[in-house]
């Protein structure tokens, strides 16, 4: 290929044109000189000349083709006629644009997310070798047990597969030596924890080996996000000395943005530094299960299912060498998952469903998009023929048309990604509280990529099948002028309706029922009277409450300065605040006169703490027996109040109240003194097993929450609030306050914002597909102006008419939503999952999608079919 | 009698398509050949190729005068022959198509190529006879 004449071509264009058409002109006017000399009339000389040349036109397209620029060169051109066609058609262009950015938009949103949170690698080495274990007691109701220091002792030493193990668990603890004590989330790892997940320091250093032995200094490592917020990023951090626990921690270095996995922590601390890990009873405790996650490196060529083997054989040996820490009923196993599955696996399953519900939202609205070109080329007939006999071949038409079709999708996609990019901070603004890596989600590089690919395969897809009719048809349109007759056309755009309905019924039905979901979840009567509660949650300082009777000392002026504001009617502390879905892990006891049995774990339930007017202020009713009273203090008998659930397990029928039961093997005894309705920890989770202990028997709190009933609406109590805990301590901080309503609220948002997506993308695909069925049958009725207009003269009423085309669209959409129906009676089984407390193939909710689909089509059809029913027959039969 | 109409240049699309219609790569190449094949005689504008090529087959092939300017584009893209303007016997501006060196040995292979063709279909036909 010479590239002069290629750059030629392409940047003196015009030359080149211009040369062309000197040199055919030249030829021309040589045949022409011949045929005169051979004695032709001047008249026919020029033409005979023309006809020996054949088509001017076609061999300068020809010869444009041997150039070599002919793709460029087209797509310029195909470029300039479909801006100027879709100019031309502003209707059209804004209809289909509309449509395609609410699909393609929805679908970059959704993509982004499942992008951020699910695709991206998390920013480990090897990620994918990464895995976490865990130890399960299901026989006691203990899904996620943790490992002893004995146990994860024993782990490193006897397994085979991994090539390292660290230890992690997470504390809150107050940071003393900034202008403010502040409390701060800290993780508690083995020396090899940032080795083992390839984490780098940003500044100075991790954890040496050794570091998490006995004796050693403290030291703490700073993460991305705290030495940000807390340190505006000082590069001079390093080195500095803090107190903590009543020991001097020095920083020695600061991490890279990490994920939140398991915790949001602030900072990292080698085990020996944290007082309860370091503990003598902890380390040679091996029920003291404080290690809340061990992660493992796999060896190199050891597969994942070979580890999770050889971790639980090491289990089944500790089970065996260790029985009483192990009760075989218990059911002890040792689990494993890769690190990523762990961390965002729950947020899959609704993430896909999504991803797939705005896929199929986009396919209903190409549907109608190629519906609507369909229609549109009918009307061209004339200029594509035009086209054609002004040379250009088959094949060009139809680059054509891909191309006006392409320019369409991909301003689509423009406008669809402009939505997103609106769209996507909401949601990460909404999601970010319940999804994992929600900082992670942003239109990057890949959503790009994505957001192409889609428009461009939107623009494919639609524009594939209506591309051209007939090649012999078109010069028959030239002659004779006349619309070309529905024919195979028709049948295709029906079958797009009945496609668009029939992926649009699934969605409405997926829609329905998380809708329905959420609706039973909102209806759930957690137990406690929610509406007139504040709540205040504080961590107090460990330093300075570093015995019982402080922390006693401090909740108890807290509770007086609560109760001393105008409008409180009571004042309560807890252990842990009202519904706030944070799991409690059963505590195990023993039941007095009864001896534990070897092999059967004993009996277990969440022990939460209570003041003597918690039930009182939150409203749960007490069934039997009594509340606390002020007399349960730290000198008086031992007494708790269990809950319904608890009491019908451990005594189905009996009276509770005066037995026995002891948190110590026997060595402290507990009354129960009441039984207590049942309430949720977790809205969505039955109640579980619960025993409350009284405050001033429970060695005090270092973390509670001030709970205030108010006379009226709780939140404009939230200042006096905040003040009067200021007042019992003007240095403990106070991490928030806020009314049980909100908390109620924060744990369906989750639900809320599924259901909202779910609803729209539905409500979107039902839109599309009622203007997809309305504009169907305006075609066919403009089509069959005529045809109707004899019908009307010959005596069919406008009823019979409206019934006609409202008889034909609704055969279309009934089909539609019977296989739409079906699809979803297969395909709701699988978001079961994702729903509260309605079966996935609910009846009700069926019965409204297929009303609603029904009564939308039906007004769908009615516009085109009162059209139809209108049509003066005199001006119909004239104008055809 | 061949004659090179409408039909050739049709079939030129085929021949740029990845799997080459033999019969079009006979056809497109056959007048690309006796276009290479009158240059050697000597600078010429479009018109005068046309009217050489006749001559030379004894009026036996006539070329569809349209159809020679997109084949001498093809040449010139693939650089066998280079053009210039100039001015014919007549006075009149006409671009002047010349063999370059490329398009000479391009000229030795086809003329090989068209020869044993030749003779192979000639064997051929006379075996089929006998």
């Amino acid at each position: 290929m010479k590239l002069s004449t290629l750059l030629r071509s392409l940047f003196r264009r015009r030359q080149a044109e211009d040369e062309l058409a000197r040199e055919l002109d030249s030829h021309l006017a040589m045949e022409t000189e011949a045929n005169l000399r051979a004695g032709f009339a001047p008249e026919e000389a020029r033409l005979a000349a023309l006809r020996a040349f054949g088509g001017v036109a076609q061999v300068q397209e020809e010869c444009r083709d041997a150039w070599g620029v002919r793709f460029i060169d087209q797509l310029r051109q195909d470029l300039t006629s479909g801006g100027r066609a879709l100019r031309h058609n502003p209707g059209f262009s804004l209809v289909v644009i509309l449509t395609l950015a609410l699909g393609i938009g929805a679908n970059t949103a959704i993509f982004s997310v499942v992008n951020g949170v699910l695709l991206r690698p998390l920013p480990y080495a090897a990620p994918d070798r990464v895995v976490t274990l865990n130890q399960a007691a299901p026989g006691a109701g203990q899904p996620f047990l943790g490992f002893s220091v004995p146990d994860f002792r024993d782990f490193r030493a006897r397994n085979r597969a991994f090539s390292a193990l660290a230890e992690y668990h997470s504390m809150w603890f107050i940071l003393l030596g900034r202008a403010e004590p502040e409390r701060v989330q800290t993780g508690v790892v083995s020396d090899n924890f940032f080795d083992l997940l390839g984490v780098k320091p940003l500044l100075g250093r991790t954890f040496l080996p050794g570091e998490d032995q006995p004796g050693s200094p403290a030291v703490l490592v700073l993460s991305y996000q705290y030495w940000q917020r807390s340190f505006g990023g000082d590069p001079h951090v390093v080195g500095q000395v803090f107190q903590m626990n009543n020991r001097p921690h020095t920083v020695v270095g600061v991490l890279p943005p990490l994920p939140a996995f398991p915790n949001a922590d602030q900072v990292y601390m080698p085990a020996s530094a944290c007082p309860f890990r370091g503990a003598a009873n902890v380390i040679g405790n091996r029920q003291g299960r404080i290690i809340s996650n061990v992660f493992g490196r796999l060896k190199d060529g050891v597969a994942p299912a070979l580890a999770a083997d050889d971790a639980r054989r090491v289990g089944v040996e500790l089970c065996g060498e260790f029985p009483a820490d192990y009760p075989v009923d218990a059911g002890y196993n040792v689990g494993l998952q890769d690190v990523t599955t762990a961390f965002v696996g729950p947020s899959r399953t609704p993430l896909l469903l999504l991803l797939a519900t705005s896929g199929f939202v986009l396919l209903i609205a190409c549907a109608n998009v190629a519906n609507l070109a369909l229609a549109r080329l009918v009307r061209r007939d004339r200029e594509l023929a035009v086209r054609s006999a002004m040379g250009a071949g088959r094949s060009r038409l139809f680059r054509q048309l891909l191309t006006e079709n392409l320019l369409l999708s991909v301003l689509g996609g423009l406008a669809g990604l402009a939505l997103a990019a609106a769209g996507v901070p909401a949601l990460v603004a909404y999601a970010g509280r319940f999804l994992p890596r929600a900082d992670q989600i942003e239109i990057n590089g890949p959503v790009l990529l994505f957001t192409l690919v889609v428009s461009v395969v939107t623009g494919l897809v639609f524009g594939s099948r209506p591309a051209l009719p007939a090649g012999d048809r078109l010069t028959e349109v030239l002659k004779d002028g006349s619309r070309g007759s529905a024919g195979s056309g028709h049948r295709l755009r029906a079958l797009l309706v009945v496609s668009q309905v029939a992926v649009s019924v699934p969605l409405l039905v997926g829609a329905g029922l998380t809708a329905r979901g959420l609706y039973q979840l909102q209806r759930v009567n957690p137990g406690f009277e929610f509406q007139r509660v504040l709540a205040a949650n504080l961590s107090l300082n460990w330093t300075r409450y570093n015995d019982t009777a402080k922390r006693y000392g401090y909740w108890e002026r807290a509770m007086e300065q609560a109760a001393a504001i105008g409008g409180v009617q009571a004042v309560a502390v807890s252990g842990v605040e009202p519904l706030n879905g944070l799991v409690n892990f059963a505590t195990p006891f023993l039941l007095e006169g009864q001896a534990p049995a070897a092999n059967t774990p004993a009996p277990s339930a969440t022990v939460l703490v209570a003041s003597e007017s918690y039930f009182d202020v939150v409203g749960q009713p007490l069934l039997r027996g009594r509340a606390f009273r002020a007399t349960d203090s730290r000198d008086a008998p031992g007494v708790a109040i269990i809950n319904q659930s608890l009491a019908n397990r451990l005594w189905a029928g009996d009276d509770p109240v005066g037995r026995r039961i002891s948190f110590d093997h026997g060595a402290h005894w507990t009354t129960i003194v009441g039984v207590a309705a049942n309430a949720r920890q977790q809205l969505n989770a039955a109640p579980v097993d619960e025993i409350h202990v009284p405050l001033r028997q429970s060695g005090g709190l270092l973390t509670g929450t001030v709970l205030v009933r108010a006379t009226a609406a709780p939140a404009a109590l939230a200042a006096p609030l905040r003040a009067a805990l200021l007042k019992a301590d003007p240095q403990q901080p106070v991490t928030s306050i806020e009314t049980l309503a909100e908390v109620r609220r924060q744990a369906l948002a989750a639900p809320r914002l599924m259901v909202t997506l779910l609803g729209l993308f539905a409500f979107i695909a039902l839109v599309i597909t009622a203007a997809g069925i309305g504009g169907v049958l305006a075609f066919t009725v403009s089509q069959r102006t005529a045809e109707i207009g004899i019908r009307m003269a010959l005596g069919a009423d406008r009823r019979a008419v409206l019934w006609m085309v409202l008889r034909q669209g609704l055969a279309l959409v009934g089909l539609g939503l019977l296989l739409g129906l079906l699809a979803a009676f297969f395909l709701s089984r699988l978001i079961a999952g994702v729903l509260y407390d309605v079966p996935p193939t609910d009846p009700a909710t069926f019965g409204a999608v297929a009303l609603v689909l029904l009564a939308v089509a039906t007004a769908a059809c009615l516009v085109p079919a009162r059209r139809a029913a209108t049509i003066n027959p005199m001006i119909a039969l004239r104008s055809s | 009698m061949l004659t090179f109409d409408r039909k050739v240049t049709l079939l030129s699309d085929v021949y740029k398509s990845p799997m080459p219609d033999f019969k079009g790569e006979l056809l497109q190449g056959t007048l690309d050949l006796l276009i290479l094949r009158t240059l050697t005689a000597g600078d010429m504008h479009g018109w005068g190729i046309a009217q050489r090529i006749q001559l030379a087959s004894r009026d036996a092939l006539v070329v569809n005068q349209g159809s020679l300017y997109p084949a001498l584009h093809r040449l010139e893209h693939q650089g066998w022959i280079e053009s210039e303007w100039g001015v014919s016997e007549n006075n009149r501006q006409a671009k002047f198509y010349r063999l370059t060196r490329d398009g000479r040995k391009q000229l030795a292979e086809e003329t090989e190529y068209w020869n044993r063709f030749t003779s192979a279909v000639g064997l051929v036909l006379k075996a089929g006879g006998a």
